[in-house]
């Protein structure tokens, strides 16, 4: 499985070292606003059920559902953005991960170039301020 | 089980898969049964992944119908060029990571 899956791997990792948890929740009378996929719905309904969570998708119907259902939601290239201004990752990490993403994950130009631009911006201090914009 | 049906194709279309089939030795319905799989599963793919461009399938969704894993269908955007349903409005409206997970100064 780790050289199938290395992402499957790491993940049966730390939900054995118990970094992650795992929830059951029974998802009948739940019926997202927008078809998705069993997985998706169910972390939706997670979200809503836990409260005060942050939703973290790289699903545009997935975040179209959570809007809807006013959500707050991230994808990743944010959360690599957000780990570097919370010092949780250095910052050659932080830079290669916009590359990563843009090759393997298939972001598209914009957003990587915006969160390339974000990072520098968190390296030289600025605040990313796209929302007052 | 194979089950017969009809269908009306252009006649130069039709003479050029006849004189293909004559030169390469090839059984005549063997090869149109091996064109209409090949043919049906590219068209499906695309179409599938023009629905996901469009937003109208999820990758999940996608997923399933093809019978791809998530890598799978990573790579496949990236041989067609595509990318996420991952719009440039949706990074600028994500949420802030919360700032209790700043690490801490020893």
């Amino acid at each position: 499985m780790v050289r199938k899956y290395p992402d499957a791997a790491m993940i049966s990792d730390l939900i054995s070292k118990g970094a992650i948890k795992v929830q059951s929740l029974a998802s009948a009378g739940f019926s997202s606003p927008i078809s998705l996929h069993q997985g998706e719905e169910e972390a939706l309904l997670l979200a809503m059920k836990l409260g005060r969570s942050l939703f973290a998708t790289d699903e545009g119907k997935a975040i179209k559902a959570a809007r809807f259902l006013r959500l707050p939601f991230i994808v990743t290239p944010k959360i690599v953005v957000e780990l570097f201004r919370l010092k949780r990752i250095s910052s050659k990490k932080a830079q290669g991960a916009p590359e990563k993403l843009d090759k393997i994950g298939r972001y598209s130009p914009e957003i990587i170039a915006d969160a390339l631009v974000s990072l520098m911006e968190e390296k030289d201090g600025k605040t990313d301020n796209h929302k007052d914009t | 089980m194979a089950k017969p049906t009809t269908i009306r194709i252009p006649e130069d279309l039709l003479n050029e898969i006849d004189q293909f089939v004559r030169e390469s030795k090839l059984d005549r319905s063997a090869y149109l049964r091996e064109v209409l799989w090949k043919g049906f599963s590219v068209d499906k793919q695309e179409r599938l992944l023009l629905k996901y461009v469009r937003g109208d399938l999820s990758q999940m969704e996608v997923c399933q119908e093809l019978k791809w894993s998530p890598w799978e269908f990573l790579s496949q955007l990236k041989a067609r060029n595509l990318h996420l349903s991952v719009e440039l409005e949706d990074w600028l409206d994500a949420e802030k990571l919360p700032n209790f997970l700043k690490k801490r100064r020893p």
